[in-house]
């Protein structure tokens, strides 16, 4: 019988083929907890307690799947004509609504159209020579204009006084 | 003279719906498999209900065992799993050296002054290195007691685990390094001068 404690030696001193050998050895009398003495019993009552808990489950999903089925066929064998009105006003409503899009589309081209138009007259009568020229005397003749008549209202309120 | 059915045999006969075939199986395993459950939450109620939960979910699973795979390594890949599950969702179970100094084994040193010398320091090593295991990590303690225990092989274990072969062959290695070096601090490397001191577990 081998000496225990040549375990420790031969882990310290690095053998370790010796070293595994004598550890097996001690490892295996190391005591063994033991389960209580209904442990057996309770155990295989909850395995077949839980199979048959399962086994109700699945058929219960069963019959509910095959119920779904069968109901969402009757849906639409009762329903069929309803769907079929559905997807006629469906239809209909669709081409409609293409109509006034490309309708509205094409309105809107229009205006766009003649809104460029009067901006480009515009903008090229602005930056013509003579029509800016004209336009800067305007401005600086109507700029005088009200210089004018702020100094002479000035000049009335004071009198005023 | 009856023959003993295998394990396949039982498991087959289960699927069947004996519940007398299951009742020899887990009755086969309950001991190995609540030892180990006990070792890793080191809680004796807990690891029963741990080992019951792995018996439900094997049986419930009995139909994938593969009949070429020996049914304890299968089983204790549940085990694992079930004990592992607990473990995350709990903090891993360790004892103090403190603890393990003051207390050592009190049953074991009670057996042990009633034998001789050898057999006593042999014994108190044993209970050492029992209180020791409960010290290292729960993956070095489960790959210990499922090589050295339950005579699984490196395959097996790395099969329970989940884990690749070198990894198992490196905890193992480890695990015996930190057991060394545990009992080492108690003084076990040292000459033992009486029996009074073995039957405290450890040596001054």
């Amino acid at each position: 019988m081998p000496n225990d404690r040549d375990w420790l030696r031969a882990e310290l001193n690095d053998q370790d083929e010796l070293a595994e050998a004598m550890f097996a050895h001690l490892a295996a009398r190391i005591p063994t907890v033991q389960p209580s003495a209904d442990f057996v019993d309770r155990t295989v009552q909850v395995a077949w307690r839980t199979r048959s808990r399962r086994r109700i489950v699945t058929r219960l999903v069963r019959i509910a799947a095959l119920l779904t089925v069968i109901a969402t066929f009757g849906s639409i064998y009762e329903l069929r004509g309803f769907a079929v009105f559905l997807v006629v006003r469906s239809a209909v409503a669709v081409s409609h609504g293409l109509v006034w899009l490309v309708t509205s589309a094409g309105q809107g081209a229009g205006w766009w159209s003649t809104a460029e138009r009067i901006g480009i007259a515009v903008s090229d009568a602005i930056s013509a020579p003579p029509t800016a020229a004209a336009l800067a005397a305007i401005e600086i003749v109507a700029l005088f204009g009200i210089y004018a008549f702020h100094k002479l209202v000035r000049d009335e309120l004071g009198a005023q006084k | 003279m009856p023959v003993t059915p295998s394990d396949a045999e039982l498991v087959e006969q289960a699927l069947s719906g004996s519940q007398a075939a299951y009742h020899t199986l887990v009755s086969r395993y309950a001991t190995p498999a609540v030892n180990l459950a006990a070792r890793m939450v080191q809680d004796r109620a807990l690891a029963e209900d741990l080992a019951q939960e792995a018996f439900a979910r094997a049986f419930e699973r009995l139909a994938t065992y593969d009949r070429q795979r020996r049914f304890i390594s299968w089983f204790f890949q549940i085990l694992h799993n079930v004990t592992i599950d607990y473990l995350r969702r709990n903090r891993p179970v360790t004892v103090s050296l403190d603890s393990v100094e003051r207390t050592g084994d009190p049953g074991l040193a009670a057996t042990v002054q009633d034998l001789p010398d050898a057999l006593a320091e042999q014994a108190a090593l044993v209970g050492a290195l029992d209180v020791a295991l409960a010290r290292i990590r729960p993956e070095y303690r489960e790959a210990v007691l499922l090589r050295y225990r339950e005579d699984l092989s490196v395959q097996e274990i790395a099969e329970a685990m989940n884990l690749p072969v070198g990894t198992v062959k490196t905890y193992l290695y480890r695990a015996r390094r930190e057991l060394a070096s545990i009992l080492a601090t108690q003084g076990w490397t040292s000459v033992q001068k009486g029996k009074a001191e073995t039957s405290s577990g450890r040596t001054p």
